[in-house]
């Protein structure tokens, strides 16, 4: 029976997954991904991982999709249009094939690994600020460094930089359109 | 012999710098005001030399596993002292390029800052996880990196190619890295070892060889290997030079040391000892390898003779220098690993060289195409000569550290067994010779086409040539082969 379920919820989140990738609008597409990340959940329950699942559903539904939902609905994609490129995709296709087909061949010589036991939370909690301490610690460095790479892609290239910044004479700054540039200095 | 945590904070203390300096310069760009542009430059330059000071320190601790996965041994620290000082070396190439953003050099430390950091534990850990993390902390800043010049097009284009091969390369890697996990029960690839061998010895070959095949896809994007190789010319041609050098260098030369490592710890049982044939398993790894190699070294070089453009035409240099390394790492024995990392350290000398000489001359022209260098030389003696060893370096000419580097790796080739890859390489060092001196003509043979006032820079000649000095001096290479050698013994002794 649960072998049947974990089956099912599989098949489930691989066809929400297909959906993803080819839906034409983006919102039905992040609607998709919300309904993989529930198949997912279930599959993380069906494994005895229930904070797992809880945390998927919380953080990754709840919190990130409708992010990217606000995102996409603010964008108001309407214009974008998708490639039509069936050669690539047949490529890819074929590539996803050939993996999946090795990975089956790879995993059918091996035995089964010994059943995950579900940690409980304490043991969870100790893993992650003992063992796992460095990489905790490293993924929180990734994070900022990912906060101030968004920040500074996304942040508009015509603003004028602060004006402390700027000294008369020694630097100069390139104004694209508009007034031609003044003598900040008494201007401000 | 467990450590206490201050004993085991003592091993990860130029970490701890990297990260102090990272905050201070984030702090800085935010919270001082009438600060000057290249403030946050001088203090990254700053840290990073206390880093450096930390990391010659720890060159003589005994190795060591801290806090369960971070690997604290010669290997490790040489190649950290490697991506610092080049890191140093980008930073001072900024400043001095004319042609460098004003506006942003605050966020360009930091992103060099958090790379430098993510390489830091790239190279200094058997584990898949912690490896994973320092490589996406190495690309995630690189991407942004790469998209900083944000009114020109082709650093757009350059980001976004960047970022779309990458993801989909660590996305494969990390496939890869799950797999053998789920085979073996574990992410520390030194536990990882006798699985492997287990599973070699009993014939189930396929289990470990797919999930290497991706690893190596994630490793091959890295290290612009054929077929992976696609974004390298244009990202490199898209963004500044500086941060061209940066991806040339620093980038590549963390992701070789921890594709040894990666190597040398999966298969620490099963590698090739001296006067002992490869098991078959090992051998068709190997001749894996040396295809990828080959195909490398060829595309590379055929690729850059038709280019005008010099960041372009470094790239596809880069590009064949990558296979020159794949070469030593294709035997798969403690010998080729050698040759590999002393390869990898002279590369570094003659490409920071010749990153600078496009630098340098681009301060000139305001262009990077080898036009432009028409009859510069005269003009610009100690830049020019300088230009023309970072050039017969590259090419593996006598009087440089490329030729010695070059002879240890056909040697070591020859040696074991792979006789016509070893001839391929002499051969397209003879190619690699007519795009290379293409370079050297247009300085030194042809008349300037008009009189354009010198722009004098000192300090940047100065520092090509003591790299110039440097790429020569090192043709005794034996204090570079003795780093190479005791690292890599690291590797295989422990």
């Amino acid at each position: 029976m649960r072998e049947a379920l974990f089956y099912l919820f599989g098949a489930g989140a691989l066809f929400a997954g297909a959906n993803v990738v080819f839906r034409r609008h983006a919102v039905p597409a992040a609607i998709w991904l919300v309904a993989c990340f529930f198949f997912l959940a279930a599959e993380y329950l069906l494994l005895g991982f229930p904070f797992l699942a809880a945390i998927q559903v919380l953080i990754y539904v709840g919190a990130i999709m409708v992010l990217f939902l606000f995102v996409i609905m603010l964008l108001d994609l309407h214009g974008a249009q998708p490639v039509q490129a069936q050669a690539r995709f047949a490529a890819g296709l074929a590539l996803a094939l050939v993996i999946t087909a090795l990975a089956a061949a790879a995993a059918a010589g091996g035995e089964a690994l010994a059943e995950a036991q579900a940690p409980d939370m304490p043991a969870l909690v100790e893993a992650l600020f003992t063992t796992f301490l460095v990489p905790f610690e490293v993924t929180s460095l990734l994070l900022v460094a990912a906060i101030v790479g968004a920040l500074t892609l996304g942040r508009s290239p015509d603003i004028t930089p602060p004006k402390q910044r700027i000294r008369p004479g020694r630097d100069t700054i390139r104004m694209v359109g508009g007034a031609p540039p003044r003598d900040e200095a008494q201007a401000g | 012999m467990p450590l206490s945590y201050g004993e085991a904070l003592q091993y990860l203390l130029p970490e701890v710098a990297v990260t102090l300096g990272l905050c201070v310069v984030l702090c800085w760009e935010i919270f001082v005001k009438g600060r000057r542009a290249w403030d946050a430059s001088v203090l990254s330059i700053g840290f990073l030399a206390v880093a450096a000071v930390l990391l010659v320190q720890r060159l003589d601790y005994a190795p060591a596993t801290v806090f369960g996965m971070v690997t604290v041994d010669r290997f490790a620290t040489v190649f950290k002292l490697f991506i610092t000082s080049a890191t140093v070396i980008v930073l001072l190439f900024d400043l001095q390029d004319r042609r460098a953003l004003q506006d942003g050099r605050g966020e360009t430390c930091f992103l060099l800052l958090t790379a430098v950091l993510g390489s830091y534990f790239l190279v200094g850990t058997t584990h898949l996880l912690l490896l994973y993390l320092g490589l996406e902390t190495l690309g995630l800043s690189s991407y942004v990196l790469a998209g900083m010049h944000k009114r020109s097009r082709a650093s757009a284009e350059a980001a976004l190619k960047y970022v779309v091969y990458g993801a989909l390369a660590s996305g494969i890697l990390l496939f890869g890295a799950s797999l053998l996990y789920g085979m073996t029960g574990t992410l520390d690839l030194r536990l990882m070892a006798v699985p492997i061998e287990q599973a070699i010895r009993e014939g189930r070959t396929a289990q470990i060889a797919l999930p290497t095949l991706l690893i190596l896809v994630g490793f091959g994007f890295k290290l612009s290997l054929v077929p992976f190789q696609w974004w390298a010319p244009d990202v490199y041609q898209g963004v500044t030079t500086p941060i061209a050098t940066f991806l040339a260098v620093g980038s590549k030369g963390v992701a070789m040391a921890a594709f040894l490592r990666y190597l040398s710890s999966a298969y620490a049982t099963v590698l090739v000892q001296p006067g002992q044939e490869p098991s078959p398993y090992l051998a068709s790894l190997g001749g894996t390898l040396a295809l990828v190699s080959a195909a490398t070294m060829i595309f590379g070089n055929l690729a850059a003779l038709r280019q005008d453009n010099l960041k372009r035409l470094l790239a596809y240099s880069s590009i064949a220098h990558a296979g020159y390394i794949l070469m030593g790492v294709a035997l798969l024995s403690e010998d080729g690993f050698n040759a590999a990392t002393l390869y990898t350290f002279v590369y570094y000398f003659m490409n920071l060289g010749a990153f600078g000489m496009v630098i340098y001359f681009a301060n000139q022209t305001g262009r990077e195409d080898i036009q432009s260098l028409q009859g510069l030389g005269a003009r610009h003696p100690v830049a020019g000569v300088s230009t023309v060893v970072f050039l017969a370096s590259l090419t593996g000419l006598p009087p440089t550290a490329g030729f010695a580097g070059k002879w240890l790796l056909i040697k070591v080739a020859w040696e074991g067994g792979l006789h016509w890859l070893a001839l391929l390489t002499a051969l397209l060092s003879v190619v690699s010779l007519f795009y290379y001196f293409r370079i050297a003509k247009a300085l030194f043979l042809t008349e300037p086409a008009r009189d354009v006032p010198p722009v004098r820079s000192p300090a940047l000649s100065g520092l090509l040539g003591l790299l110039a000095l440097a790429s020569i001096a090192f043709l005794h290479f034996d204090p570079l082969l003795q780093v190479a050698e005791q690292g890599v013994r690291v590797l295989f002794w422990g």
